[in-house]
């Protein structure tokens, strides 16, 4: 089980980091379609004690990943409700995939509901800085780039492999853009008027995760007051008891290189994600709206408490 | 003069199997070494050179060049990883079976380079056995290898000094190949079943493995494959395959086949894929340790060492068929401890004297099949005995899967007994004829 919980983590945290979460979430649910198809199930019983075990798979992956653990269950869910009407493992599949494409179409109209609201944060001359590898926040620059708004695109350059992504999403749609390492953006500070960020989840302790990095980019400009933007839906807040440390994860390597004179060795350590406090920021937009910090922690709060029944039954 | 020469021979051969200093540098001081000792001229040495060969090398890496930019190989690793649908057997011998039929019409050891990251991050995170993974594809690649005159350097080697042609290797040397390789994966398969057994039955085996095609899938398929470039990439290496099978009919050398196949594909690709980018990819340090090994070799003919070795063969001549058994089993035996391109540079000029005293015997020609079945399937045996094996284990070892010299020997080794075994049946079978 655990070999099989580590592998599943890694994959979990590579999709992650290469697609982001929105899209590891789709991905586990059409990959889920295509696993029935290939699964052979002993019986029913098999199938469900097999959906389980998966389940708590998905609960105990690093970092665990909120909105797929929330499918999950609801999925889990409608199969528990099934349990006593559903004869054959055919059936069982063909109403999976049904209950799939239900969860997979409110996803898709959570997201573009977070576009539409945020498109409204974007004005004329806004010289917005990105920085998270976030699809979303890449949708909302193309959906303003296309109605024709008047931005400037700035992009803190981060790891290389998830900014060279971003390059590309944006060359691909021809939007004009620079690049500036994020260790030097003091230099463009004064010219930055919006920072828009990706969240991966929100958790108990009133933490963003995001792409590790994104803590210095947000103190540097709540030092200089500029407006931060983090943009998720509430699929993806972690509804249960985060500890401190979990979700960003040391990696510490060994690191030798040669050189003429002198071989060099040192041990380079790096994180996997950074917590940002939520009221180092100025705005979350969700479907929802555009919340302030406050009023975010308070509407967190509430669902927090209206799933401790859910909690209870899962974690 | 003798001394000199056979003394820089072996201890070359003796660095090549420690590996300490690279295998380029050992092979070119050894050369120069010969000239400033006077064991050979200038001249000798350029002459001793087989240009032809180092031609057809050189034009086929430059063609596996422009098909790695492409993005041919990538689709076709990740379509393989997808038709797999993550089962173990499946991603097994899928990845096994692309690397034989790749290695027939490419550089095995260019071969494995392309398929062995792909099959590494695949296995890995299905969680199988990934030393099998990589030790199968190296071994495929050799016994692939061996089916043709471009798939093994070996091959390549014999094919154009003896002027064997394409037709001959696939005519003669189908039917071990086939055999053998049947019996190498049942053998495989076997050993290993209990790394190899359906995963269907669970459930989160199969999530996870879904997942990790996904991933892979979205790794090297992220940049849309240019249909035109593929379409004309597929066009030259198949024209370069016909010109290999009509090549007896045509006269042009292989080596210029080669060439022209290289050169070609730069023409029709140079606005998509820089030529400069695909030469400086080419292992130009492959050529010169070639060059290099083919200037010692000339060294020993020079000095007579050749002759000593036919004429202690040349003892086993009486009996034909021994002398069969000696060169397949001698050649592979030692070709699993030495890399196996020296070797076979060495046994050319043995294989040419043989044949002349021989003269009169109806099957002269299964000597050169004897040395090719013996130097390609030797190299099976341990890890050094073949430059696949070497790129295999040091890519599986850049990819955190360390495979010891013993580990891929234990695999090896019987798979070159099985391999030789069968050779030897065919080979008996075929002096019976």
């Amino acid at each position: 089980m655990s070999n099989l919980n580590d592998q599943l983590s890694k994959v979990i945290r590579q999709i992650e980091s290469d697609l982001g979460t929105n899209k590891l979430a789709e991905l586990s649910l059409t990959n889920l379609i295509d696993s029935f198809s290939y699964f052979k199930a002993s019986s029913i019983d098999d199938f469900y004690d097999q959906f389980k075990e998966l389940l708590v798979l998905l609960k105990t992956t690093k970092p665990r990943i909120g909105i797929v653990i929330f499918q999950f269950c609801e999925i889990w869910e409608e199969m528990q409700k099934r349990r006593n009407t559903i004869d054959s493992i055919d059936e069982l599949k063909h109403v999976l995939e049904d209950v799939i494409h239900l969860i997979l179409n409110q996803q898709e109209g959570d997201g573009k509901k977070l576009i539409e609201n945020g498109l409204q944060c974007v004005k004329d001359g806004d010289s917005i800085l990105i920085h998270s590898h976030s699809r979303t926040v890449l949708n909302i620059i193309e959906q303003a780039y296309q109605e024709k708004k008047k931005i400037r695109v700035v992009l803190a350059e981060q790891e290389e492999e998830k900014t060279h992504e971003m390059i590309v999403f944006l060359q691909d749609r021809e939007i004009p853009f620079v690049v500036v390492p994020e260790f030097m953006l003091s230099h463009v500070e004064q010219e930055i008027t919006k920072v828009f960020l990706g969240g991966i989840t929100l958790n108990n302790t009133h933490s963003f995760i995001t792409d590790a990095g994104t803590n210095s980019v947000v103190s540097e400009f709540h030092h200089a007051k500029v407006p931060i933007y983090i943009f998720l839906t509430t699929k993806k807040f972690s509804l249960w008891d985060a500890g401190k440390k979990e979700q960003t994860y040391k990696v510490t390597q060994k690191k030798s290189e040669h050189h003429p004179e002198k071989e060099v060795t040192y041990e380079r350590i790096k994180f996997s994600h950074d917590r940002v406090p939520v009221d180092l920021l100025d705005y979350v937009v969700t479907e929802e709206g555009k919340f302030t910090p406050k009023e975010m922690v308070k509407i967190f709060d509430k669902r927090y408490k209206d799933f401790a029944e859910w909690r209870k039954k899962y974690f | 003069m003798l001394w000199i020469a056979v003394g820089i021979f072996g201890l070359s051969l003796l660095l090549f199997v420690f590996e300490r200093i690279d295998k380029t540098i050992v092979a070119s001081v050894g050369a120069v070494l010969l000239m400033i000792t006077g064991v050979l001229t200038w001249e000798q040495a350029i002459d001793a050179i087989d240009f032809e060969t180092i031609a057809l090398l050189l034009g086929l890496m430059l063609t596996v060049g422009f098909a790695q930019h492409s993005g041919i190989f990538s689709w076709l690793n990740t379509k393989i990883a997808e038709i797999s649908a993550g089962s173990p057997l499946a991603v097994f011998v899928l990845f096994c079976l692309l690397t034989f039929f790749t290695s027939t019409i490419l550089n095995n050891a260019t071969v494995v380079l392309l398929v062995i990251p792909v099959a590494i991050a695949l296995s890995n995170g299905l969680g199988l056995n990934t030393k099998l993974t990589v030790i199968g594809i190296a071994i495929m690649s050799n016994i692939g290898g061996t089916l043709t005159l471009i798939g093994d350097p070996p091959n390549t080697i014999i094919g154009v000094q003896a002027g064997l042609s394409f037709n001959q290797f696939l005519v003669n040397l189908s039917i071990p190949v086939a055999v053998m390789t049947v019996l190498v994966f049942g053998y495989l398969i076997i050993l290993n079943w209990k790394d190899l057994k359906p995963i269907v039955r669970s459930l989160p085996k199969t999530f996870i493995s879904q997942l990790i095609i996904q991933r892979i899938t979205y790794l090297y398929q992220r940049k849309k494959l240019n249909k035109k470039l593929v379409l004309k990439v597929i066009l030259v290496i198949l024209l370069t395959v016909v010109a290999f099978v009509i090549q007896p009919i045509i006269g042009v050398s292989v080596g210029v086949i080669g060439l022209a196949s290289g050169l070609l594909l730069a023409l029709l690709v140079m606005k998509k894929i820089p030529f400069m980018t695909v030469m400086k990819e080419v292992e130009w340090d492959s050529l010169v340790f070639f060059a290099a090994l083919f200037i010692q070799v000339g060294a020993l003919e020079q000095v007579g060492f050749l002759e000593m070795i036919t004429e202690w063969i040349s003892g086993f001549a009486d009996n034909y068929a021994l002398l069969l058994m000696v060169i397949v089993w001698g050649i592979g035996l030692a070709s699993t401890i030495i890399n196996n391109i020296p070797f076979v540079a060495l046994m050319i000029p043995v294989i040419f004297d043989l044949q002349t005293q021989l003269a009169g015997e109806p099957h002269l020609d299964l000597l050169w099949w004897a040395l090719a079945l013996g130097a390609c399937l030797g190299g099976n045996g341990t890890v050094i005995g073949s430059s696949s094996g070497i790129i295999a284990l040091d890519l599986a070892k850049k990819n955190g899967v360390k495979i010891s010299f013993w580990e891929f020997a234990k695999v090896g080794m019987p798979v070159t007994i099985i391999s030789l075994a069968v050779s030897s049946v065919y080979l008996l079978v075929r002096v019976q004829l």
